[in-house]
């Protein structure tokens, strides 16, 4: 079982975290409401499972890349809201480009024009 | 960051992260209500796509790296509280492993301070000792002569100095006490390079005032209340007044055990026949101890040349001086450090096959865990920990063992440097070593049988075939590991009861013994004659005296000198190839006072004087070897001088040379008619306390002449006791590990079977309930215990046929492969084996099938 989950996560390494910084440019967002965001984001094609989240999540804050406060929600519930720091906006530009090259090389494989 | 704020943070995080996974699944039961799912199963559906809590929570907390060490300090508190739940395991864990770890560190602790450990002088690599080295006999000390030769010869030296080991009576200071002193030529101070720490010492300069002492730190401290004042005091050695002019640091004991140092004053006896020096050399930088040794070759072969008579066999011997210091002790330690690994590793095994069990009884708690989702690493992790826990507390114990065996120990032995023994940081690392091995050792054998359950089998009670070896190998290795203990402490203790059963020749009980050297100068052979045999006269009138005599060497005392001797019947041997025989001179009545018996024909008497027809008697190891078949007595013989003597009586052998040298041929003389100046005094006291008589010994002496030096006072068990002492610590040391390991192996052979019988009750009953007679089950179980012990005493049969030849230099007529011994231990383990089986055995045969199979 532990090794399950340790695999999706490796498997997700570095795509999950670009979903979330990328989610997280919305604006400040609490882990349920990103996993939430993904998941409608892919039209309910990715489904972020919590047990990849939560460790991704305090991994970036590690990192520096996004920080968290306790707010209060509307319902008038403590809730931590993750952001974006100025160092995730780099990650995530550098990220996304690498992204779209990484994607593109690999649909030219897949699809030779 | 102060570690303090830091788990203060852990723990503020933790709490958020508590916060944030609750909240999560606030919301997302939230949005299952909303979507119209009852609140139940709303927070249940939450829960569930959550995933494992627990599992999430460490995952996400390792992102931060703290976990193994908060997971540490709660597995060491679930070990703790494991050990405190099953207390009659967690103590025979405990003494076992502290035990093994507690020998291990004692005999650790020796070898440290002997072997390993530097000598206390500043660049301890560059110091040699130096003997002479006899080409039949062995070494032995300097001669004065000799030691001047290397002294003045010698290129490769810094500086070389040597002592006269001597007792010193201490008077004039409240109690009179002897102390082991030595006189010290010049050079001593300066090859080893340490200066007194307080005062002066004596120089080399020819006009040292030779009535000064330097004494050692401890006398110091002991004698003279540490006070400065000690300074320029006059103390009363051995009759003379010595000035006090400095005192030792701390620790300083060269010779081994010498308390105070007086400058040495060569005397006209001391020729190249008279080896009593101790020499120590420091080597000029660069100087190997081969190249030096090559050199004082050089010089000894030179004076061999010049001086025949007295140095033809003589060579020279240097090595550095830990080496020189050690040499006799170096085996046997190391001996008894295989015997503490051989005892560590039984309880090592005995505390796996203890905690295996506990492990498979564990089985289904680390089943859940493991479907819980606890990682195999994660169990392995908490196994280690609470094996660790164990081994911590065993160490502890085990270090208070070695504190508390350390001086009755070393009481036991005279081993050298022992002075120096203490418990320093090395020593505790390598106790922290020792737990540290047997923890991963015990913890990942019992981590080995429970990890890799699976609840589906645990509770089924499947599972528990794939664990059976387990604890049997472990009895395997146990019993093997015990007979190679127990054989090698057979062969030690049958050694040395043979060795005290030898005959020594002689009663050694009441006899006091003394030494004298009197200078050929001042003393000419006739004074020489007279001065002993007035001594003997007064020393014999003393109320306590019942005989006393004269001997030029005494047994076991190591001055047994051999001289070549021809006899003109029989045909004369190619020159320089004549037969050698230790030889003594002695004083009338001398076979008598030490309980010698003569077997045939006569001892030496009064009338065997100067002017009177020379005479020896032999014995009997001589008689056999050089006149077989004949009557030696009449017979003439030609030793020492010109003059044939007559062999006039026939006594019994005496082991000379020590209990475990065979008896020698062997010529002894009438002292009147070869006068020597050094001898032994030999008193036999008539109750059985001879140290009594040294003071009145000492008197009559005193009066009869004041200017005779009195040395080594002891009694002949003394002397006995020496010989026998490194042997007895040996013997001691591996019987004690013996009976340890036989212990051990006793808890564990009783453990495989108890919780084997624990495990085939049903069977039993089953057996019992188709017919099976109790005898029948008996048998069984019994076996069941028992084969580990056959494949385990085969093995370490075998094992210890392959090893106890390293004891071969330490045994006694006995061989290494001693088949007496060896079956002794094998029948031992095995009756002892059958013991432990036969009271879990037994239980099983009493198994009510009734209850068996309910």
């Amino acid at each position: 079982m532990a090794r399950h989950y340790q695999n999706r996560i490796e498997l997700l390494q570095g795509t999950l975290d670009l979903l979330i910084l990328r989610t997280l440019q919305w604006g400040p967002q609490h882990g349920h409401g990103i996993g939430l965001a993904i998941r409608s984001g892919s039209a309910e094609v990715l489904k972020v499972e919590a047990g990849s989240l939560y460790p991704a999540l305090h991994r970036l804050e590690r990192q520096g890349w996004i920080a968290s406060t306790w707010k209060i929600t509307e319902n008038q519930q403590r809730a931590k809201y993750y952001r974006l720091t100025a160092a995730g906006k780099r990650q995530l530009a550098s990220e996304r480009s690498r992204w779209r090259t990484l994607a593109g090389a690999i649909a030219r494989i897949l699809d030779p024009a | 960051m102060a570690w303090w704020s830091r788990l203060i943070r852990r723990s503020d995080r933790d709490a958020d992260l508590e916060a944030e996974i609750r909240f999560h699944l606030q919301q997302d039961a939230q949005l299952r209500r909303d979507r119209g799912e009852s609140p139940e199963a709303a927070e249940r559906h939450a829960r569930r796509d959550f995933g494992n809590l627990l599992l999430i929570k460490e995952t996400t907390q390792d992102v931060w790296g703290r976990r193994l060490l908060r997971d540490f300090f709660g597995d060491v508190r679930f070990g703790v509280r494991m050990l405190w739940r099953t207390p009659a395991l967690a103590v025979t864990a405990i003494a076992s492993l502290a035990l093994g770890i507690g020998a291990t560190t004692a005999i650790f602790t020796v070898i440290n301070a002997v072997l390993l450990r530097p000598l206390p002088y500043p660049q301890p690599d560059e110091l040699v000792g130096i003997v002479q080295r006899h080409t039949q006999f062995g070494p032995e000390l300097a001669t004065w002569p000799d030691f001047s030769d290397w002294r003045d010869r010698n290129t490769m030296l810094a500086a070389i100095g040597g002592a006269w080991n001597a007792a010193y009576n201490l008077t004039g200071v409240d109690e009179a006490e002897r102390l082991a002193g030595a006189a010290l030529t010049p050079g001593v101070f300066e090859a080893l390079q340490v200066e007194p720490a307080i005062g002066d010492r004596f120089s080399s300069a020819a006009d040292q005032d030779p009535y000064v002492v330097v004494l050692g730190h401890e006398l110091w401290r002991r004698r003279f209340g540490a006070l400065q004042s000690a300074l320029g005091r006059r103390i009363e050695l051995n009759g003379r007044l010595f000035m006090v002019i400095g005192v030792m640091p701390e620790g300083f004991a060269w010779p081994a055990a010498t308390e105070l140092w007086v400058p040495f004053v060569p005397e006209q006896g001391m020729n190249r026949g008279y080896h009593l020096l101790q020499v120590v050399g420091r080597l000029k930088a660069g100087a190997s101890v081969r190249a030096a040794q090559d050199e004082l070759s050089t010089i000894a072969a030179a004076a061999s040349n010049t001086y025949p008579a007295t140095n033809r066999d003589w060579g020279v011997d240097a090595r550095s001086l830990l080496d020189a210091t050690v040499n006799q002790a170096t085996r046997s330690l190391w001996i008894l450090s295989g015997a503490a690994a051989c005892l560590l590793l039984i309880a090592c095994a005995n505390v796996a096959s203890l905690l295996a069990s506990r492990a498979v009884a564990r089985r289904l708690e680390l089943a859940l865990r493991s479907a819980l989702g606890a990682s195999r690493r994660r169990l392995l992790q908490q196994l280690l920990t609470e094996s660790l826990v164990l081994a911590v507390l065993a160490a502890m114990a085990g270090w208070v063992i070695a504190i508390t065996a350390i001086d009755p120990l070393l009481a036991l032995t005279s081993l050298p440097r022992s002075n120096e023994v203490s418990l320093d940081a090395r020593v505790f690392a390598m106790t922290v070593f020792a737990a540290i091995v047997t923890a991963l050792a015990i913890g990942l054998l019992s981590a080995w049988s429970g990890s890799r359950a699976d609840l589906r089998d645990v509770q089924a009670n499947r599972g528990s075939v794939r664990t059976g070896w387990l604890r049997p190998s472990l009895l395997v290795v146990e019993v093997a590991a015990a007979v190679i203990l127990l054989t090698g402490a057979g062969l030690l203790i049958r050694s040395f009861y043979r060795l005290n059963q030898v005959t020594i020749g002689f009663d050694a009980e009441r006899l006091l013994t003394m030494r004298f050297f009197l200078p050929r100068v001042t003393y000419p052979p006739p004074r020489t004659v007279r001065l002993y045999e007035d001594m003997i006269e007064r020393v014999t009138a003393l109320p306590g005296t019942e005989s006393a005599a004269a001997v030029s060497a005494f047994p076991f005392s190591g001055t047994t000198a051999n001289v070549v001797f021809s006899i003109p019947s029989q045909p004369a041997p190619p020159a320089g190839q004549g037969p050698t025989a230790a030889f003594a001179s002695i004083t009338p009545g001398y076979f008598k006072a030490i309980g010698l018996p003569v077997i045939k024909g006569r001892g030496v008497e009064p009338g065997d004087h100067a002017d009177a027809s020379f005479v020896a008697v032999v014995n009997r190891a001589m008689a056999n070897r050089h006149f077989a078949g004949e009557d030696p007595i009449g017979q003439t013989i030609r030793i020492l001088g010109p003059k044939p003597r007559t062999i006039v009586g026939i006594v019994d052998d005496i082991r000379q040379r020590g209990l475990d040298r065979a008896p020698e041929p062997e010529i002894y003389v009438p002292h009147a008619q070869t006068p020597l100046g050094g001898m032994f005094l030999v008193v036999r006291a008539k109750n059985s306390y001879p140290e009594r008589l040294i003071a009145a010994v000492r008197a009559e002496i005193r009066r009869l002449d004041a200017n005779v030096p009195i040395a080594n006072v002891q009694t002949a068990d003394e002397l006995l006791n020496r010989t026998l002492s490194s042997r007895r610590f040996s013997m001691l040391l591996v019987s004690i590990f013996g009976a340890i390991a036989l212990l051990l192996a006793v808890v564990g052979i009783y453990g495989v079977l108890a919780y084997a019988v624990a495990q085939r009750t049903t069977e039993i009953g089953i057996r019992m309930a188709l017919g099976a007679a109790r005898t029948h089950v008996l048998r069984l179980m019994i076996w069941q215990g028992l084969w580990p012990v056959v494949i385990g005493l085969v093995i370490g049969t075998v094992a210890a046929a392959a090893v106890t030849g390293v004891l071969a230099s330490a045994l006694f007529e006995i061989r290494p492969q001693d088949p007496i011994t060896f079956t002794s231990a094998i029948v031992l383990l095995l009756i002892t084996a059958l013991i432990a089986a036969y009271l879990p055995a037994r239980r099983a045969s009493l198994v009510d099938p009734k209850t068996a199979l309910q």
